[in-house]
């Protein structure tokens, strides 16, 4: 099953621009227990990356530190030329410009789709309300659900809210997309609708990183897939690579189980 | 620089320390420039002069030469014992009215429910005023005084009842098998098997056969009733007794719903579970529901113990002295206003922290028990 | 505690539904031991009561007659008194000849609430309506402007127990949500304030609050900043309201799972933006049912205020207690006070039921 079918190719990231996100060195530790060790990891305008690992390896907290929900506390972590610091103004500007989904959605119940979607636009990027729900509309015509503008997440099943979640991440028009296991708490049949509205996100360009355990997307979209085990960065290498030839003895222990 | 999350958050920080210091600074120098414009000095020193007072009915004895702290202890006396009756009466009721609210049958659970909606829906202190308006109205005058239970009479004088007299020695001892008492029943709930049940009456027993092994002077007083008057016994006066039953039937309203709402929370898949483990119905109920039960019902409780504390001083109302009505007389007696808000600030955050600090021990004994 | 009938309702028997409905209440009266003792204990307490009560009550009560000698001779309740008074009770020493202006102010306000309480209503306009609402209530009260002017000392009654209520609640409410956000906050100087001035109000007595302001900010403050004892009690009330109301806030925010303010955060959405558009619609929904007991409470607080020397309800019936011409039919009196209170409370809760029934998240 190794061997691959042809692989749709993707734009090639240019090495000359500079790097969407660059993280060196960074270290971070929740009390005594050291959730991150040393990470460097630079990832391109363009590039997907999907990570992946055992439960509890540090994944989420990763990704979490790039638009700072959570703070690191050494090394660097630059987006889009822009360093992390302690800089309010800075996390603003990074965070405007990164779109995050998440596990478990976390739409805004109270809210209809359409207002969860304009919210942030409306207040955060000062648009009009018209023009706002103009691009809500057009998102969710690209997640395949403009009949729901009007309902309340609680009324949608959790491939719709997903999809909703990608949509709402999308109107801030972000330069960098994480996800979280974003079809982790969904029920198989609903995986698919996810998925294909992620792979037409990386057709158009997007730079995603990726935690996810969907092998098949990684193969089918990933320009590199990074392993992760206890807090540390195991092995990165293209899809083709780490599913042949997996080089640490961690990397294909995960990978026994999660093909079978 | 502004823009750092640290800097900005002490900056946060500093805006209303600094309003909250100008403003206490203010507070001080104008309390002082009054004070001393008015010629008043500042201490403590009052507390053991003569306080004059007329305090026109006490649990302990008071007579105007007292010094002013012991006015100040037979208020607060008052108002603890205005508080712990309540609290008794209107948990022993509550646990009734709440429980016979959830019965099916109609004319007691609707009688309940009409009397937990008036204690919820009318202000304490209108209660209050109406039942003492009501004292002349309803009860007879003294020649004519009912006797609904042997040894209680009640006229428009207010209720006799049967007076307990005991030495101090007989007193303490008493009060430290209540204490043993309690905390045998505080142990018991953290165990299982025969012994709970049984712990606390069997402390209590010990308890009551060494008073009598100690030939403890312990005495029944029983009012009699001599045509024109009462001799022996104690008196309830219109004011205390309206206080106790009016606040009686308010927190009892409260209770009621509190043991409700702590029954309803014990699902009947609980019932189900315990009949299916083969267990006879008194044993599900005392080691599966009523555990549950308390979980829920412990917390507001207390907080409507503390809330008949605060209530007590409605007894002002009706022209009880507890223990804000003295302190207030006090006050404008002496004039040591700061000193009186001090200690009367001081006594009913003590008295409610006790409170809440023995529910929160008690929480943690039950939380036990869970896991 | 076998005999206890916990709440286990009564097995629906097959054929059950053809019993006539004298049957059915018959079996739930004496179907079983219990019942038939608790119907007769009740029953025999209700006949003992109710007959004289409703005796006092209507049947031998003076409704109408508008000569205090009917009062002095009929064995039943007073409500002539009562109805002859109604002004006065209701007004209190407000100036006989602008009595309507309060009347007005007390239809402005039960009218405004009955809006306010309907769920469709609930906009930022509702609060700007409010603000234009109590400038109109406040110029009809102490006049200016055309009106004769008439000082808080004289005002009395109904209104002055309907305006404290409002605007207390209405004052405490932001001024709980910035206390219950403040005792949230990972800033310890505004935490640990937060902390103190809530928990110190809740373990006070509102009584001791209300002497405090009233009787001693006199020393406290400069005689420029010394409030009248109207805004006294009513800074006394708003402050001892906007505790309880942080505490029941603070409830609702911890109900509030920490994805929404990560998904907020995300968005790039600033703090206050977040509290206002996000967390506290929330929030706010979630403890609808404690906020609605915790404003029952208040309404009923307000009552407290008497003993500060306001002429609210309770003060006005006992001025009007005073006239000698009149038998003093105090236990009438406080029953109809008692009973303004009753529908203002028990109205409101019915409104929480209905609330609560309709869910936190719907629509
Ligand atoms: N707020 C926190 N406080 C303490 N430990 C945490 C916290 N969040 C996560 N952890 C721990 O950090 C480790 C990594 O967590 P996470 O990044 O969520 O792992 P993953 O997403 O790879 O499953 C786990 O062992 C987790 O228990
Ligand atoms: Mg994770």
């Amino acid at each position: 099953m190794l061997s691959s079918t042809a692989k749709r190719v993707p734009p090639m990231p240019d090495p000359n621009d500079p790097p969407a996100i660059e993280m060196t060195g960074m270290n971070k530790w929740y009390g005594n227990f050291h959730v991150l060790k040393d990470i460097n990891l630079t990832v391109l305008r363009g590039e997907k990356l999907v990570i992946c690992g055992p439960s509890g390896s540090g994944k989420s907290t990763m990704i979490r530190c790039i638009n700072r929900l959570e703070e690191h506390q050494q090394g660097q972590i630059v987006v889009d030329g822009v360093e992390l610091t302690n800089d309010l103004n800075k996390i603003d500007v990074i965070r405007r410009d990164i779109g995050m989904v998440f596990q478990h959605f976390n739409l805004f119940p109270h809210l209809t789709i359409l207002e969860n979607l304009t919210l942030a636009p409306i207040w955060v990027r000062r648009m009009r309300r018209e023009q706002a729900e103009q691009t809500a509309m057009y998102y969710l015509e690209r997640v395949k659900i403009p009949d729901q503008a009007h309902k309340y997440p609680g009324q949608l099943s959790g491939g719709q809210q997903q999809r909703v979640a990608i949509a709402r991440a999308l109107c801030m028009s972000p330069k960098i997309m994480l996800f979280d296991e974003p079809t982790s708490a969904l029920d198989p049949e609903m995986v698919k609708e996810v998925l294909d509205a992620m792979v037409a996100l990386a057709e158009d360009g997007m730079t995603m990183l990726c935690v996810t355990h969907e092998m098949g997307f990684a193969r089918q979209v990933a320009d590199r897939i990074v392993f992760m085990d206890k807090s540390e960065i195991i092995e990165m290498n293209t899809p083709a690579e780490f599913f042949s030839h997996p080089r640490h003895q961690r990397s294909k222990l995960f990978l026994a189980q999660i093909l079978n | 620089m502004l823009s750092d999350a640290k800097t900005r958050s002490i900056i946060i920080q500093c805006a209303p320390v600094a309003l909250a210091a100008a403003f206490a600074a203010l507070l001080v120098s104008t309390t002082f420039a009054n004070l001393r414009a008015r010629g008043i000095p500042i201490g403590f020193d009052f507390l053991t002069m003569p306080s004059r007072i007329v305090i026109s009915e006490a649990i302990l004895t008071y007579k105007s030469r007292d010094p002013y702290y012991w006015a100040i202890v037979t208020g607060l006396a008052n108002t603890v014992f205005i508080s712990a009756v309540v609290i008794v009466f209107s948990s022993v009721l509550g646990l009734v009215v709440g429980v016979t609210r959830l019965s099916s049958n109609p004319l007691a659970a609707g009688t309940c429910r009409v009397w937990v909606e008036v204690a919820r829906n009318s202000p304490p202190i209108v209660l209050l005023i109406f039942l003492y308006s009501l004292w002349w109205k309803v009860l007879p005058p003294v020649g004519e005084a009912l006797n609904p239970l042997p040894g209680v009479y009640a006229s428009m004088r207010g209720f006799v009842v049967p007076a307990v007299s005991m030495d101090v020695a007989t007193a303490g001892l008493l009060v430290i098998a209540l204490a043993l008492a309690l905390a045998a029943a505080g142990w018991a709930a953290a165990r299982r098997g025969w012994m709970p049940p049984l712990a606390a009456p069997a402390i209590l027993a010990v308890g009551v056969a060494g008073l009598w092994l100690a030939d403890a002077k312990f005495s029944v007083d029983w009012p009699t009733f001599t045509g024109s008057n009462f001799k022996g016994g104690k008196e309830l006066t219109p004011e205390l007794s309206t206080i106790l039953i009016g606040l009686t039937i308010y927190t009892t309203g409260f209770v009621a719903e509190i043991v409700r709402g702590g029954v309803l929370s014990v699902g009947r898949g609980q019932w189900d579970a315990g009949h299916s483990l083969g267990l006879p119905r008194g044993k599900i109920l005392r080691v599966i529901i009523i555990p549950q039960m308390l979980r829920v019902i412990v917390p507001p409780l207390n907080s409507q113990y503390i809330n008949v504390v605060k209530n007590s001083t409605l007894a002002i109302a009706v022209g009880y002295p507890d223990f804000l009505a003295v302190m207030n007389t006090i006050i404008s007696k002496s004039s040591h206003s700061i000193e009186g808000v001090f200690i009367i600030l001081g006594v009913y955050l003590a008295l409610n922290l006790s409170l809440s600090s023995a529910a929160n021990w008690y929480n943690r004994r039950i939380a036990i028990v869970e896991r | 505690m076998k005999a206890l009938s916990l709440p286990l309702p009564a097995e629906p028997m097959p054929g059950q539904i053809r019993f006539g409905a004298l049957r059915r209440s018959a079996r739930l009266l004496f179907g079983t031991p219990l019942n038939a003792v608790l119907t007769l204990l009740f029953g025999v307490l209700l006949v003992a009561t109710v007959p004289p009560m409703l005796r006092w009550l209507v049947i031998d009560a003076v409704l109408f007659d508008p000569s205090p000698r009917a009062c002095r001779v009929a064995t039943g309740a007073c409500w002539s008194f009562i109805y002859a008074k109604s002004g006065q009770l209701l007004f209190g020493i407000y100036p006989l000849d602008e009595r309507w202006r309060p009347a007005i102010v007390c239809m402005l306000i039960l009218a405004l609430l009955a809006w306010s309480v309907r769920p469709a209503s609930w906009a930022p306009r509702l609060a700007a309506l409010w603000v234009a609402a109590l400038v109109l209530i406040f110029w009809l009260m102490a006049g200016g402007f055309g009106l004769t002017e008439v000082p808080t000392s004289s005002w009395g009654g109904l209104p002055v127990t309907l305006i404290l209520t409002v605007v207390a609640i209405g004052v405490a409410f932001p001024v709980g949500i910035l206390l219950a956000l403040a005792r949230r906050s990972t800033m310890p100087a505004i935490r640990i304030g937060a902390v103190v001035l809530i928990e110190s109000v809740r373990g006070l007595p509102l009584l001791s609050i209300l002497f405090v302001a009233s009787i001693m900010m006199p020393l406290f403050l400069p005689e420029a900043l010394l409030p009248d004892k109207f805004v006294r009690a009513l800074v006394a009330l708003t402050i001892f309201a906007a505790a309880y109301l942080a505490e029941v806030i603070r409830g609702g925010l911890q109900a509030i799972p920490n994805g929404q303010y990560e998904a907020a955060a995300a968005l790039g959405l600033p703090f206050w933006r977040t509290q206002y558009l996000v967390i506290l619609p929330q929030a706010i929904r979630v403890a609808i049912p404690a906020l609605a007991n915790t404003i029952i409470v208040m309404i009923k607080n307000t009552s407290l205020v008497l003993v500060v020397g306001l002429f609210d309800l309770i003060s006005s019936g006992k001025a009007v207690l005073a006239d000698p011409d009149w038998p003093s039919p105090a236990a009438e009196t406080f029953l109809f006070i008692g009973a303004i209170f009753f529908a203002l409370s028990f109205s409101f809760a019915r409104f929480a039921d209905f609330l609560e029934r309709r869910g936190p998240t719907a629509h």
